[in-house]
């Protein structure tokens, strides 16, 4: 257990780290505006923006956390954002993340099977195209195809189809990795012993293959959790979906700093989260990784 | 070793190939493809053709590519091999900080760097960066971490082998030992490692030039796609996506296959 | 943090909202009308759907009563101008509290303090108020000058105004520029600052209050969505015959598809300006609004050889203005004036013949070996998408040109407000020439001069011209016109203003008059562009359903 909160206390550093480095970018940057045909740019705009971020005031870097702690608007203008409403948009996006979930584990099981198939047919070639393809299709391609006949219709249609565009790569990735990682322990002295004395092969992959297996898996949960998080962003704009991806884009578009520190961190320690959960498992059916430290 | 296998041929040839005619269609004779492009003017920019745009679009994104994949790269190589040079506490704390960028999504750290670009550039303090530079060093600030972890591993790995304990043992320094014995050894590896950078370069910048975040000019091939996704909901709007779309495809293809290839045979070669 | 998450969970799933939806280009920067924001063109849409003026436009551009039914207009001994207006006494906010003169008082004093305070600056004392915010003066300074400015609650109903100089334009301005409405001064006076921002910005418990036929109800930022109901309380209600009710919800929202959502019905109205839309396939209900807008072509008059006003002229005249738009859009108004015909005050025909306009042999002529032609011209415009087909239009600009000899190289540029007014190291702007729209924010000529005087935004330089004589001539004409009571009088000025600008200057070349094209189902009555290019919903209400017979249950 000690080494799960070792690697949990490590992780955790990113999310203050995530947190001042954010902060310190943004508040090093000098503040533009960006109106047109108005000739005043007004000096309290500068002063309001100093006071949203704390510049220049010792501890500046806490502001954007005792706005949200308070229950107040983080950012400048009218575009700002409170902590119950950054809550209630990451929970959308959270939401749909673990919709595509189990949707990208059923294409990895999906085509890591297929794979191994094709692997002694003519179709070899395609265990390479599809990977590809999967990869070079932005998510906001097959989301654009699919918009104009879910968006606006409710009843979870335009989440159920944000999980499905976002799940497509990470869940053939996975499916590479656990193809790659299935072949080579099926090609293992221990399966052949196995066989050999006469366990069915169903048996062998359950007992004796899939536990070696799931190691690889968990490792490629995290960059999976990051795509999939990362790709509902591009999802939930085509889509219309008010969620959290959204909210970021728009504060990064419309500058507002605050908000964009807040929610970086707020992700980092989505991701932390995450990779706790992943650890936990690997703890829970790896004996391995209990073995290893003590 | 000796021989390149055939993936890696082919994968290699499919991106020479898309750079040799990204150059010649889109920078060298762009008025050819004016002409006799078979899929006819772009809607949404009725002086150009289609072929047009998707070409110079890709010369734009494999340059943007190539550029950020072998500046990350580079950096990931550095630092590994500082890392390892300094080794001890020194090198667990850089992991531990390479570990931290890792973990951070491409597409979210390159948004914010390129709003602080912008905001510098707005304010006149751009540095002599354009767009084309700000997205290269925005994409190669977030993608160094990946190849350092490599890096760092390999050069572990290799450093365990007993050539390298025979040149310690003859005294060679830290620096020789890298220069003169480790490198050759890695240089296929970073090769591949680069190849494995060049995709995820190109689509994170489609990704953000999507969102209307970047100011790509002149359009790269994910600006292309990003900017005439209108067309994808009229009548007859796939031809003008579905090219854009295919290079893209073709693009990632290649430079996959490459890069697994080349980092799975020496493995097998040692 | 996962019990924050789940705690936050509210109804998962996101619900569109029943009722008219209306796919917007931009939503709202803020909801304080006062306060505003630079960004204001994107607010007018639910601005004008929830708030009156004063004085309301008609049909015909004219000023008509508004919250003021009648207005008595003065000269003081100082020269000022004086507005007594008697407000209606029937208008109610929609908590049914009585509109009163202190509701302008408070709603124009915060104006003075807000993004646009600049908007304020005929107001008599208002120049001080600016003046000593600009230089950051003590609160209790700027307070004491704000009960100096020319904005008095005479009583309940009765509302005086001083403007420094006369305005012919200030009834027109008051109807459509929406910080001058009135603010609800009961709910708004004795809150701390952060307070009143979030009254406006964060909508709940039916505020804000609303004078229009409609009230914003919820604003969801990240959703791009801003909810308006029915006000029932309304002394403006949509005009309504048999067969026809109020609609009870609006949403407002952006969409990037839009128009895929308008063929499947499930938005109601959408603006159609994409290139795309208009040329491949141009649908049946397309609705065309002529707007009160021009498109120019702007002349970088520091730099050789534009800086010569023959040059312009010449140029003005190279530019075949029918052929620049011809086939672009399903209609257009090319023009070489900057007044569009139907604003009142417009040029007449002979005064138009009068500015440059096409003479393709004339322009070859005064062109030929004028010195610095030999280098080709920057043109600038802006990047990406737009109502008006700007790059069409600059390619053409390019090639007639090249036929008068005179080479242009074009620049799209995302940046393009920073890019104009960039200097270059020797001092005159970096561009040479650009292209761009103007709005009339109100239907008055003087909304289309104030961007080319002094102190606008213009970018051309034009100041310095001939030793800045010709731009005071141009200032001291259009004081004249602003001035004058009478309207043909101050029509003749504001012509001469346009000459000087247009024709003797040749600091603008206009090219065409824009209009908007967008889809509306047929049973909304009332939802339509305004010719200042925002979204009316003013009037906005549905033909109600025949009851079906045969559903009745006996």
């Amino acid at each position: 257990m000690r080494s799960v909160l070792q690697k949990l206390a490590r992780q955790l550093v990113l999310v203050p780290l995530v947190a001042v480095a954010s902060y310190f970018l943004m508040a090093m940057l000098p503040l533009t505006t960006e109106s047109e045909a108005k000739r005043q740019v007004s000096p309290e705009l500068a002063a309001s923006y100093r006071r949203d971020l704390g510049i220049g005031e010792p501890l500046g870097f806490l502001r954007p956390w005792q706005k949200l702690w308070r229950g107040e608007r983080l950012g400048t203008s009218a575009q700002g954002v409170t902590g119950d409403e950054l809550a209630r948009k990451l929970s959308g996006s959270v939401g749909v993340g673990l919709l595509a979930l189990p949707l990208a584990l059923t294409w990895a099981l999906g085509f890591a099977m297929v794979r191994t198939r094709w692997r002694r047919g003519r179709w070899a070639a395609l265990g390479d195209v599809v990977p590809a393809l999967a990869f070079g299709t932005p998510v906001f391609i097959p989301a654009l195809l699919l918009a104009p006949s879910v968006v606006e219709r409710g009843n979870m249609l335009p989440e159920l189809c944000a999980a499905l565009v976002t799940s497509i790569w990470p869940g053939i990735f996975l499916g590479t990795l656990v193809g790659d990682a299935l072949e080579t322990e099926l090609s293992r002295d221990y399966v052949r012993t196995a066989l050999g004395k006469g366990l069915a092969p169903g048996t062998v992959l359950r007992r004796h293959v899939l536990p070696n297996v799931l190691p690889a898996l968990l490792d490629a949960i995290g960059p999976v959790a990051t795509a999939l998080l990362a790709g509902s962003f591009a999802a939930e704009r085509v889509l219309g979906l008010p969620y959290f991806g959204q909210l970021y884009v728009l504060a990064v578009l419309n500058k507002q700093v605050a908000v964009v520190v807040v929610a970086t961190t707020t992700f980092a320690s989505l991701l932390v989260v995450v990779s706790l959960a992943v650890e936990l498992t690997r703890y829970a059916v790896d004996p391995r990784s209990r073995e290893a430290r003590a | 070793m000796n021989r390149v296998p055939a993936r890696a041929c082919f994968g290699l040839l499919l991106l020479v190939g898309l750079g040799v005619l990204s150059l010649v269609a889109g920078r060298l004779f762009p008025e050819v493809l004016a002409s006799t492009c078979p899929l006819g003017e772009d809607p949404m920019r009725p002086d150009r053709t289609v072929c047009e745009l998707a070409f110079g679009g890709l010369w734009v994104s494999l340059a943007v590519g190539l550029c950020a994949g072998g500046l990350s790269t580079l950096i990931g190589l550095i630092v590994a091999a500082v890392a390892r040079l300094v080794g001890g506490a020194w090198e667990q704390a850089l992991l531990r900080g390479v570990d931290a960028v890792f973990a951070l999504p491409d597409v979210l750290v390159v948004m914010v760097l390129q709003l602080a670009g912008q905001s510098l550039a707005d304010a006149g303090h751009s540095g002599g960066l354009g767009p084309f530079g700000l997205m290269v060093a925005s994409l190669a600030l977030v993608g160094w971490a990946g190849p350092a972890r490599m890096f760092r591993n390999r050069l572990a790995t290799l450093e365990g082998q007993e050539f390298v304990a025979a040149a310690r043992a003859l005294g060679g320094g830290g620096v020789h030992v890298l220069r003169v014995h480790l490198w050759p050894a890695l240089r296929p590896f970073a090769l591949a490692v680069f190849l494995s950078r060049l995709p995820t370069a190109i689509l994170t910048e489609s990704t953000v030039s999507f969102f209307g975040i970047a100011r790509m000019e002149p359009m790269s091939l994910g600006r292309y796609l990003g900017t005439s996704y209108a067309a994808l909901i009229y009548e007859g709007g796939a031809r003008v996506v579905l090219p854009a779309w295919a290079l893209l495809v073709l693009l990632v293809l290649g430079a996959s296959l490459a890069s697994q290839a080349l980092s799975a045979s020496p493995r097998k070669a040692s | 943090m996962l019990a924050w998450v789940t705690g936050a969970c509210g109804p998962c799933g996101f619900q569109p909202d029943a009722g008219v939806k209306v796919v917007v280009p931009a939503m709202p920067t803020t909801l304080d009308w006062s306060h505003s924001d630079p960004e204001s063109w994107a607010n007018y849409p639910v601005m004008l759907a929830t708030q009156r003026g004063l004085t309301v436009l008609g049909a015909d551009h004219s000023v008509q009563p508004g919250l003021a039914e009648r207005w008595e207009r003065a000269r003081d001994e100082k020269g000022r101008e004086v507005y007594v207006f008697h407000l209606r006494r029937d208008v109610h906010w929609s908590d049914g509290s009585l509109l009163t003169a202190r509701d302008f008082v408070v709603g124009w004093r915060r104006a003075l303090r807000g993004r646009e305070r600049g908007e304020m600056a005929d107001l008599d004392g208002a120049s001080e108020v600016l003046a000593l915010q600009e230089r950051m003066a003590l609160e209790a300074e700027v307070r004491a000058a704000m009960e100096r400015v020319g904005v008095e609650a005479v009583d309940a109903h009765t509302l005086r105004v001083t403007l420094v100089h006369p305005r012919s334009y200030f009834l027109a301005r008051v109807a459509n520029v929406y910080i001058f409405y009135p603010a609800p001064a009961a709910d708004l006076e004795g809150r701390a600052d952060e307070e009143v921002r979030d009254y406006f910005d964060r909508p709940r418990d039916g505020r804000p209050l609303a004078l229009g036929p409609y009230r914003v109800e919820s604003w969801d930022r990240a959703g791009e969505r801003v909810r308006l109901v029915y006000n029932p309380r309304s002394a403006f209600p949509p005009p309504m015959v048999p067969g026809e009710a109020p609609v009870p919800v609006i949403t407002l929202m952006k969409s990037e598809i839009g128009p895929a959502l308008y063929e499947r019905g499930r938005v109601d109205f959408v603006f159609v300006d994409s290139a795309a839309a208009l040329r491949v396939k141009r649908p049946g209900d397309l609705q065309r609004e002529p707007l009160l807008s021009t498109y120019y072509l702007a002349f970088n008059t520091e730099r050789a050889p534009l800086d010569r006003p023959e040059v312009r002229r010449a140029l003005s005249r190279a530019l075949d203005r029918e052929a620049l738009v011809a086939g672009l859009l399903p209609a257009a108004r090319p023009s070489h004036v900057l007044l569009p015909p139907e604003l009142p005050g417009a040029a007449s025909t002979e005064e138009a013949a009068r500015l440059p306009h096409y003479e393709p042999e004339r322009a070859k002529q005064e062109l030929a070996g004028v010195a610095g032609l030999e280098r080709p011209l920057r043109l600038v415009y802006r990047s990406g998408d737009n109502f008006v087909p700007e790059v069409a239009i600059a390619e053409r600009v390019a090639a007639q040109l090249a036929r008068v000899g005179v080479q242009v190289v074009l620049e799209a540029r995302s940046d393009f407000t920073a890019e104009v007014a960039r200097r270059t190291a020797q001092g005159p702007r970096a561009y040479d020439l650009y292209l761009r729209r103007l709005g009339g924010d109100y239907a008055h000529p003087n909304t289309f001069f104030t961007l080319f005087e002094r102190e606008g935004n213009h970018q051309t330089g034009w100041e310095t011209q001939a030793g800045g004589e010709p731009m005071g001539r141009f200032e001291r004409l259009l004081e004249a016109a602003d001035g004058e009571a009478d309207e043909a009088r101050a029509h003749a000025l504001y012509t001469q203003a346009q000459e000087v600008l247009v024709g003797e200057q040749a600091v603008i070349a206009p090219i065409y008059h824009p209009d908007r094209y967008y889809r509306a189902r047929a049973t909304l009555q009332g939802l339509d562009v305004d010719p200042f290019n925002f979204l009316a919903l003013r009037t906005l209400r549905q033909s109600t359903p025949e009851p079906k017979q045969a559903e009745v249950v006996p």
